[in-house]
């Protein structure tokens, strides 16, 4: 009994032994290993505002080397130009576009993992508003919170005519307990602002 | 002097004999037998031979028991000792490969000659406890140096290696909860301290705050920890101390031994076990007698309870395992080790934050739980960390040896985020894979009278690849080596030391990261030379002082010069600078000792002088798509480290030790003179060990109450979102333990501590959730370690 337990160990010991050797051999660092080190981040944000008649508003603001590297975002390009009284369909865009072979979705993640997130839209500009009612859901259960993937921009008829106020885009992840996505325990993906005029 | 007082007197002695018999040397304060009357100078003599050839034996150490008084054979093998004044004295004769000789002797005349014959005997290297000498090797060491026997490490086994060397002089750690503890000597830490685990060096990414030395804290058997820079002989990664973790030695007697341990910790309801067999009659064909030993060990916590609350996800699970074989012979000895050490550790949850104003908010409104739970979830890491390692020790004639150890390890790091869009897919967001070779040799050259030495070199080759999703550092290939030698020369009352070493560096660090190129190809050599003067001054029989000065370097790592993104573990952004030079520093220090009867003192100051020392300096915040993030740079700057510790161990009587020790470290920036980060605060540590009598059940038993009294962190760096100053704080804690008890056939070694006895609540500077939560609050910890087997152990 105590013989078989001890070549048990042996054998358990040669075999981690050969698989450290074979291990030993296979450390090739001038190789870059294939799919390693993808930054996963964003360097494009677009917002794009389609009203229910007339052209869409887009505005874009890009990371020149992505969240993981010190340059800062660039400015934005174009600007959200909203009339009094429209209702406005809105879209958020992640990209991850530094290779421009290799274009990745980071919205489809984003939907994907829909009830770990939650955007958040804040504008400066009076009566402006991103109602929650406009907002997309989750597939949480049994109460479908919001996403905001998709979501819905109301300029009020009399709201405060505007030059410069600014749309702010915060996209919020829970770790676990998503729930209303109203809590305090997250980590922030996305805090970005937009310029905006109201006429 | 009338009989009555010689009465005293010698009941004085024999307490004196029996309390110095409790201290770590059991033999080493023998009485001598101090009659009143002239003092005779006496004097003896010999030749030293082997009672096998009758050929006489240079280099063989020959003392007198209890006194400095040494002296080593000529190459003819004659001895003399001279300068002590007792009458009755035990002469202690040394010589690796034979049988130590202590002879009692009663000199009638004041010159004896007295010749001795050796017999050769199988020699366990790692065990020859030269116990006689432990006061004379105390008083001669010449680095500050802090030592934890067997028993200490079995009284105070934390719950990592980290952790159980915390409390020792001029030690600090970094903790992040209990399942991380990296080890801060003398203000330094990281790629500053070389970790040596049985004789390799450890190579497990130990530039990172949250990577801590995967060493399976059963495994140890002895630790020592050496203040000051130690790259003589082990190279640019000890610039700033080594602590060496000493295994169990091989076994050379008896069939089948072997201990089992437990230990329990209450506060995060953690069980750990450890099983450990040995022996030494494996046979082999070929190989002929083997000794052996195979141990496992597992652990498994939960989270951690502050006082008011529990930090969630700050449990963790460790399963290691290892294996040595080899055989011991005349000629010396050689074995294999393989070891495995897997953890799986979580990270407090409400520390792992993205940009400032989540910081902001974590700090204000910390996440915390009411109730307790094993769960581990992420953020978290998966660490493990195999070695191989093939150990020689040959024996050469005139005490000289050559020793050779070669080490193979693999390490790998995985970082599992909670957040990010790496999160829940099951790859890690970050992962390290490191594979390191090196090679050690030494050759201890014959011993003369008066001079020893050592002249050695050591290789490492290391490649470094990164597949995690995340990018920290690039992948690289590292070759070093280094060729050192250290002479020392004995006179009567002083012991000198030089050496040397000479260090060579090959970095290459590969492109990483196409189209935007986050890091890019660079090679990269560095060379530097080392050196170490010292002295030692054997003040009295009692006294001694000793100090030293050395020019050590180091050449800044990969993570130093291309760090670059967020370091999930500390979630801060983390910027390299390629452009930082190798380190120099001129490090001076003196340590004073004393062991009397009933005291021991040891008084030790330093002066660390770190050109273009490499930190991570707070710099304005990156500014990215998810918002500011708090951001570092690798930076240099001109520092002076500077301390103290002291550390007073007193047996009034001999069932009481009183112990005190007390640390400081001043870190500055010699240009800005504001003081550097993570230097830790002045700590003082005391303790009454209250013994009771022994009887047949149990062996000295003793109830130990203590203090941890830590002052305000106020020496703190230029201003920064961390600027936040540390309470000082004070702990009570309280031990009960015995060497032995005995339950029927069981022998036990039992001990019950409780820190934190009033669970206060506090934060250590050196807490990496300091600006969240606080420490852990009142810990119970059991330890019961039950040795068996039936051959008779080495205590």
């Amino acid at each position: 009994m105590r013989s078989s337990w001890l070549t048990l160990r042996r054998y358990s010991s040669v075999a981690a032994i050969l698989s450290i050797a074979v291990a030993g051999a296979c450390d090739n660092p001038s190789e870059p290993i294939a799919g390693a080190g993808d930054p996963e981040n964003i360097s494009r944000v677009t917002i794009r505002l389609a009203p229910t008649s007339g052209a869409a508003q887009t505005s874009f603001r890009v990371d020149p080397d992505g969240t993981t590297l010190p340059l800062p975002v660039g400015a934005a390009q174009g600007t959200l130009a909203l009339v009094k009284g429209m209702t406005y369909a809105g879209t958020i865009t992640l990209l991850n576009d530094l290779d421009p072979r290799n274009v990745i979705d980071i919205t489809e993640e984003v939907r994907e993992e829909a009830n770990f997130h939650r955007f958040f839209y804040t504008l400066t500009c009076g009566g402006v508003t991103v109602p929650e009612a406009g907002l997309d859901l989750d597939t949480q259960s049994p109460t479908k919170y919001p996403v905001g993937i998709n979501f819905q921009l109301v300029v009020a008829a009399g709201a405060a005519t505007s030059g410069s106020c600014t749309l702010n885009v915060e996209l919020r992840h829970f770790e676990t307990n998503k729930g209303s996505g109203l809590g305090s325990v997250f980590e922030t993906d996305l805090n970005i602002s937009f310029p905006v005029t109201v006429n | 002097m009338p009989s009555r007082c010689r009465f005293v007197y010698a009941v004085c002695q024999a307490l004196v004999t029996f309390v110095a018999s409790q201290w770590s040397a059991p033999q080493a304060a023998l009485a001598q037998d101090v009659r009143p009357g002239p003092q005779v100078r006496r004097e003896l003599f010999g030749a030293v031979t082997d009672s096998a050839t009758k050929q006489p034996l240079s280099g063989v150490a020959v003392s007198i028991a209890g006194t400095a008084v040494s002296a080593r054979t000529d190459d003819a093998g004659r001895y003399r000792v001279a300068g002590f004044f007792a009458g009755s004295v035990l002469l202690v004769v040394r010589q690796v490969g034979f049988a130590p000789a202590n002879l009692r002797l009663t000199l009638t005349t004041p010159v004896v000659e007295t010749n001795i014959a050796l017999v050769r005997r199988v020699v366990e290297l790692e065990t020859m406890r030269v116990e006689d000498d432990a006061v004379a090797r105390f008083l001669a060491t010449q680095q500050a140096t802090a030592t934890m026997d067997a028993r200490e490490v079995r009284e105070k086994r934390g719950q990592t290696i980290g952790e159980t060397l915390k409390e020792l002089p001029g030690v600090a750690v970094i903790q992040y909860g209990p399942s991380i503890a990296k080890p801060v000597v003398r203000g330094l830490s990281s790629q500053r301290i070389a970790t040596v685990n049985g004789g390799v060096p450890q190579e497990g990414q130990q530039w990172g705050g949250e990577h801590a030395p995967e060493i399976d804290a059963f495994a140890a058997n002895e630790i020592e920890v050496i203040r000051g820079p130690g790259t003589l002989l082990y190279g640019p990664g000890a610039l700033g101390g080594v602590v060496r973790v000493k295994p169990r030695p091989l076994p050379t007697s008896g069939v089948l031994d072997g201990e089992v341990s437990t230990n329990a910790f209450l506060n995060n309801r953690q069980g750990a076990a450890s099983i450990m067999l040995e022996g030494a009659e494996l046979r082999l064909p070929l190989l002929g007698k083997l000794g052996w030993r195979a141990q496992v060990s597992a652990r498994k916590a939960g989270d951690a309870k502050a006082p008011l609350y529990y930090l969630p996800n700050t449990g963790f699970r460790e399963l290691n395992y290892s294996g040595v074989v080899g055989m011991t012979r005349s000629w010396g000895q050689s074995d294999i080790t393989f070891s495995h050490f897997g953890t799986n550790l979580g990270l407090y949850v409400g520390a792992h934050v993205g940009n400032l104003d989540d910081l902001e908010r974590a700090m204000q409104n910390a996440y915390t739980t009411d109730s307790f739970s094993y769960g581990l979830g992420t953020p978290k890491q998966i660490v493990t960390h195999d070695l191989l390692a093939w150990h020689t020790h040959l024996l050469l004639p005139n005490a000289a040896r050559v020793e050779v150890s070669y080490g193979f390890q693999y390490n790998n790091r995985r970082e599992y985020d909670s957040r990010g869009f790496a999160a829940g897919t099951g790859r890690p967001a970050f992962a390290l894979e490191l594979f390191t070779h090196s090679l050690d040799v030494q050759y201890h050259h014959a011993q003369t009278s008066r001079l020893s030495g050592v002249f050695g070199f050591s290789g490492l080759r290391q490649g470094n690849l990164s597949p995690g999703r995340s990018f920290l550092i690039p992948q690289y290939r590292i070759y070093s080596g280094g060729v050192f030698g250290l002479e020392t020369l004995e006179l009567s009352r002083l012991t000198l030391t030089a050496g040397a070493r000479f260090d060579y560096r090959y970095q290459h660090a590969f492109q990483y990261g196409a189209p935007v190129v986050i890091s890019p190809d660079d090679e990269r050599r560095y060379s530097g030379g080392s050196g170490t003067v010292g002295a030692t001054w054997h003040l009295s029989n009692s006294w001694s002082l000793a100090g030293t000065g050395a020019l050590a370097w180091r050449p800044p790592n990969v993570n130093e010069r291309f760090s670059q993104g967020v370091h999930h573990g500390t979630a801060q952004f983390e910027i390299g600078d390629s452009s930082l030079t190798p380190e120099q520093s001129l490090n001076v220090d003196a340590t004073l000792r004393h062991q009397g009867a009933r005291t021991r003192l040891e008084l030790s100051g330093y002066v660390n002088r770190i050109n273009d020392y490499i930190f991570l300096g707070p710099r304005e915040p990156v500014v990215t798509v998810r918002g500011t993030y708090p951001a570092y740079n690798y930076a240099s700057a001109n520092a002076l480290l500077r301390g103290t510790e002291v550390t007073l161990q007193y047996a009034p009587s001999s069932w009481l030790q009183l112990y005190a020790n007390g640390n400081l470290v001043r870190g500055i920036d010699r240009a800005t003179r504001t003081p550097l980060y993570d230097m830790p605060a002045d700590r003082v540590t005391t303790s009454a060990r209250f013994f009771a009598a022994s009887s047949r059940r149990i062996t000295a038993p003793f109830l130990e109450v203590g203090g941890t009294l830590v002052r305000q962190q106020d020496h703190l760096p230029l201003a920064t979102i961390y600027r936040l100053p540390t309470a000082g704080y004070a702990l009570l804690n309280i031990e009960l333990g015995a060497a032995a008890l005995r339950l029927g056939h069981l022998t036990l070694q039992p001990n019950l501590s409780v820190r934190n006895v009033l669970d206060a609540r506090y934060r250590d500077y050196l807490s990496r959730y300091r600006l969240f939560v606080d420490d852990t609050g009142r810990d119970v910890v059991l330890r019961i370690t039950a040795p068996f087997g039936r051959s008779p152990k080495p205590s």
